[in-house]
């Protein structure tokens, strides 16, 4: 009993100066890059713990070295292994006694131990669970146990007795204990090695992702500055050439209409309509780029200010009696003023050209509140057109009456569409043949 | 120098067509008597400030208005508008930019470096007529300026 409190306490010492060792060896920046330097610590913790031993006989002694150095093997390997075992080793033969030669062993044993489970486990990058840390412990002081055969006869038998139990039952629970240890903070320091890797892995896909965004951006810039060069060329280039046709035919109009037939008059004024008409065109596609292109700066906006100012401008004098409109009180929206005031005036105009064959035009409008967005209505009692092209109506260049029946470009409601699109509105048409049409537009609200 | 002769409008328009029109228009309000075209930007800028410049005529400047088209061979209207403008000697002559462009870029830009005006040609003829003559009366007949510009 008294050998076993003896052991008990050595092991103590030892588990005590190992978590030292441990913590220390620990310290080094270089980690587990140099395993002599762990090694060295265990060893410093075996020797610290031999310099307390157990003693049985004189120069027959136990301690934890094999602890120590099988554990400094299990996790470190080889080197570290029989760096601290070299070092409990050099200490025993200078201890002396008639057990030097079985200590220097044990210490031997127990590193070959270590690299073998060191080369089984930690070389694979296996975890080892509390029992097979455990049952490496047991095999590490089995063996130790065994070297004991090779005492002296006359001790052989005593320290079976008076220490193998007492080894076998507490050694591999200590070695368990400094395991979980170190385990425990290399898989701490794996956390955060793993934790870094991965910040650096998001690092790089950030820099990554700023590098597409950029390469896009110059893209964009790109093309939106030769959609701007060719925007720029249309409104210079392709207007100079049709100033000329328009200001010769008239000119030639002014100076030699008298001598020109009817026909020739007429000739000549069909020449200068169809130059306004294109005009009127490169003018429309200009201000579609302008849009595709800018950014609407909104506020809130008075619709019904808004459509009593497009009315003014767009109703013709002579035409006011014949025109109905009929407008309830509109509710506000949110939007860049010039935009919307484009997208009332295109429809308003719109309204009150298709109507304009009828005795009576009669045009409402309306305003409904939704959810997220305010809707508005525009309805007249003109010539409509057809559901089946309804989707059509606001392509670009589409028309859907002859130019003989109604003048136009085919833009405006190209133009609509996109000024609303800009808002995160919307704008569906109903209408059927002869019988008015209908716009019904929404915009978000702020 | 006799003035009758002297040039008070200077048009720089390198589209002879253009020319034609301006010179037309200007015609029918009787203001094209003294009058010089120039059909590029370089032509525009030593005209101004080599062999006519003040310095060497010893003279001042008759000019009332220069008429400026923006898109010019060789140096373009802005640049040439910005070397009037930053020149002592010419740039108090009232300049009219004159251009198909009717690009807020090109308004913002002109205007930045000091444009007295900023017209966009109509197409119509008729609009182009008075538009030329509404520029003609105003800053001919209108407008004052110092009676000597450089003494």
């Amino acid at each position: 009993m008294n050998m076993f409190l003896k052991i008990l306490f050595n092991i103590g010492t030892i588990t005590s100066f190992g978590v030292i060792s441990i913590l220390i060896s620990f310290h080094q920046k270089t980690q587990r890059k140099i395993p002599a330097i762990h090694g060295f610590f265990y060893g410093l913790g075996a020797v610290i713990g031999m310099l307390q031993p157990v003693v049985l006989k004189p120069g027959v002694i136990f301690d934890g070295r094999s602890i120590l150095i099988s554990i400094a093997g299990l996790f470190f390997g080889p080197i570290a292994a029989f760096v601290a075992a070299s070092m409990a080793i050099s200490l025993r033969l200078f201890q002396g006694g008639p057990g030097v030669w079985v200590g220097c062993l044990t210490a031997l044993i127990s590193a070959i131990f270590g690299t073998l489970f060191y080369v089984r486990y930690t070389y694979k990058d296996k975890q080892m669970s509390t029992f097979q840390i455990y049952l490496f412990g047991l095999w590490v002081h089995l063996g130790v146990i065994a070297c004991f055969l090779a005492l002296p006869r006359d001790v052989v038998k005593d320290t079976l007795v008076n220490i193998g139990p007492s080894m076998i039952l507490m050694y591999p629970l200590a070695t368990v204990l400094l395991g979980k240890i170190i385990a425990l903070i290399l898989s701490k320091k794996q956390i955060m090695k793993d934790l870094e890797r991965s910040k650096k892995q998001l690092e790089d896909l950030n820099h990554q992702l700023d590098e597409k965004v950029r390469e896009r951006t110059k893209d964009l810039e790109e093309s939106n500055a030769s959609l701007e060069a060719f925007s720029y060329s249309v409104s210079h280039d392709l207007r100079a050439p049709l100033r000329a046709i328009q200001g010769f035919s008239a000119i030639l109009l002014e100076d030699y209409g008298s001598v020109l037939t009817e026909e020739g008059v007429h000739l000549l004024s069909i020449i200068q309509k169809n130059t306004s008409k294109m005009d009127a065109l490169i003018k429309g596609i200009l201000s579609i780029s302008r849009i595709t292109k800018s950014k609407p700066e909104k506020t809130t906006l008075k619709m019904k200010t808004i459509v009593e100012q497009c009315l003014q401008e767009i109703v013709p004098k002579e035409d006011l009696k014949r025109i109905r409109v009929h407008m309830e009180d509109l509710p506000p929206a949110w939007g860049d003023p010039v935009l919307v005031r484009q997208v009332w005036w295109n429809l308003l105009d719109n309204a009150i050209k298709f109507s304009s064959k009828k005795p009576q035009s009669t045009i409402t409008i309306t305003g409904t509140v939704l959810d997220s967005s305010v809707e508005y209505s525009i309805k007249d009692n003109g010539v409509g057109f057809d559901e089946a092209y309804k989707d059509k109506l606001f392509n670009l260049f589409q028309q859907l009456h002859s130019p003989d029946e109604f003048d136009g470009t085919g833009i405006g409601l190209a133009l609509v569409k996109r000024i609303l699109q800009k808002h995160g509105g919307t704008i569906r048409a109903k209408g059927s043949l002869h019988d008015g049409a209908e716009f019904i537009f929404t915009l978000p609200e702020e | 120098m006799d003035s009758m002769d002297a040039t008070e409008i200077l048009l720089i328009e390198d589209n002879p067509d253009d020319v034609e029109l301006t010179l037309r228009a200007l015609r029918k309000n009787n203001l094209a008597n003294h009058i010089t075209v120039l059909s590029d930007g370089e032509e525009a800028l030593s005209y101004l400030f080599h062999e006519n410049s003040p310095e060497k005529r010893n003279e001042p400047y008759t000019l009332k208005l220069i008429l400026l088209d923006l898109k010019l061979p060789k140096v373009g209207g802005l640049d040439v508008l910005k070397a009037i403008k930053s020149h002592p000697f010419t740039a108090i002559i009232p300049v009219v930019v004159l251009t198909s462009s009717d690009l807020d870029k090109d308004i913002i830009q002109s205007y930045k470096l000091g444009v007295n005006s900023f017209i966009t040609k109509p197409i119509d003829f008729q609009k182009f007529s008075h538009s030329i003559q509404e520029i003609g009366m105003y800053w001919l007949v209108l407008n004052r300026l110092p009676k000597e510009l450089f003494s």
